[in-house]
C-alpha cells in the first residue's frame, strides 16, 4: 500500500489517505473537518468538533497493530442529515481510548491520558469500531 | 515549538507561543515543564493566551506536570491563565476545570501564590 497521500470527494464522500505517522495527524483533521463544513455540517463550526476529529485520527495513528508502514484512510460521509466519518487503518486490530472519563478527585489518580474518548464521545453520539472493506477503524456519527 | 519562560514574583511563567498544543508538540511542552520543575520551579502558571486548540495530549503535559509536582513537592501548583474559550470548553468536558485554577490575567495567577 503507498504510503503517499491520497485524496478523492463527491458531493456526499470525501476521503483522504495519509501515512500513518503523528506528522499526519494535522492535515488529515483539517481535511475532515474542511469537507464538513463545506457539506454545512452544523457542528463542524464548533472548535470542539475539530478536536474530537483529531482525538480519533490520533487514536489511530498511536494505537492501531501493524508496522510504521501503515497507512490511515479518512471517510467521511454526509447523507441525509447524517455525519459519518470512518478512521480506518491495519487490517490487524484498533482499540479506542478507555471509555470512562478519568476521574480528577484525587491528584494521586489523575490520569495522564484516556482523555480521548470523552471529547469524541461530547460531539459523535454514535461511536463504534467497525471493519471497512477489509480494514478496522472506528466509526463515528451525527445527526443534524 | 516556541515556549516562552519569564519569573514573576515566586512564579514561574510558561507561555507556549503556538496556537496549536497537540500530539505533535504535546511531548516537547511536557519535557519542558519536567524540566523547569525539576529545576526547581514548583510554582507554574501556564499562559495559555496564544492557544486555542488543545487535545488530550496537551492536556496530559499538563496532569503530567501537576502530579510531578504534587508528588515532590506538596506545596507547588499549575495554575493556568488567559485560557481561551474552546479551550476552557475544554476542560469543563473532562472535567479538570475542577483540577486546574484559572485566571483571566497572568498577574492574578502570580499574586495567587504569595
Amino acid at each position: 500500500m503507498s504510503a503517499a497521500p491520497s485524496r478523492a470527494s463527491s458531493d456526499e464522500h470525501a476521503t483522504l489517505t495519509v501515512p500513518r505517522r503523528i506528522a499526519s495527524v494535522r492535515p488529515a483533521t483539517a481535511f475532515l473537518v474542511e469537507a464538513a463544513q463545506a457539506r454545512h455540517v452544523p457542528a463542524a463550526a464548533s472548535p470542539l468538533f475539530e478536536v474530537a476529529v483529531s482525538e480519533a485520527v490520533t487514536n489511530a495513528v498511536r494505537h492501531s497493530a501493524g508496522g510504521a508502514d501503515q497507512t490511515v484512510t479518512c471517510d467521511l460521509d454526509v447523507v441525509e442529515g447524517r455525519l459519518t466519518l470512518r478512521i480506518l487503518t491495519g487490517d490487524i486490530g484498533f482499540s479506542l481510548p478507555d471509555a470512562a472519563p478519568p476521574s480528577p478527585s484525587s491528584i494521586e489518580f489523575l490520569r495522564e491520558n484516556g482523555y480521548g474518548l470523552p471529547i469524541i464521545r461530547s460531539v459523535f453520539p454514535s461511536v463504534r469500531v467497525v471493519e471497512w472493506n477489509g480494514r478496522f477503524g472506528v466509526e463515528l456519527s451525527l445527526l443534524f | 515549538m516556541q515556549i516562552d519562560v519569564d519569573k514573576g514574583g515566586a512564579a514561574t511563567i510558561v507561555r507556549p507561543v503556538a496556537e496549536r498544543l497537540d500530539i505533535e508538540v504535546a511531548s516537547d511542552f511536557r519535557a519542558m515543564l519536567l524540566s523547569l520543575i525539576d529545576q526547581g520551579n514548583r510554582q507554574l502558571v501556564v499562559d495559555l493566551n496564544h492557544v486555542t486548540f488543545i487535545d488530550s495530549s496537551g492536556l496530559g503535559a499538563l496532569v503530567s506536570a501537576l502530579k510531578t509536582i504534587k508528588r515532590t513537592n506538596g506545596t507547588g501548583d499549575v495554575r493556568l491563565a488567559r485560557v481561551q474559550p474552546p479551550v476552557v470548553s475544554l476542560l469543563e468536558i473532562i472535567r479538570l476545570n475542577r483540577v486546574f485554577t484559572s485566571y483571566p490575567d497572568v498577574s492574578g495567577a502570580i499574586e495567587s501564590f504569595e
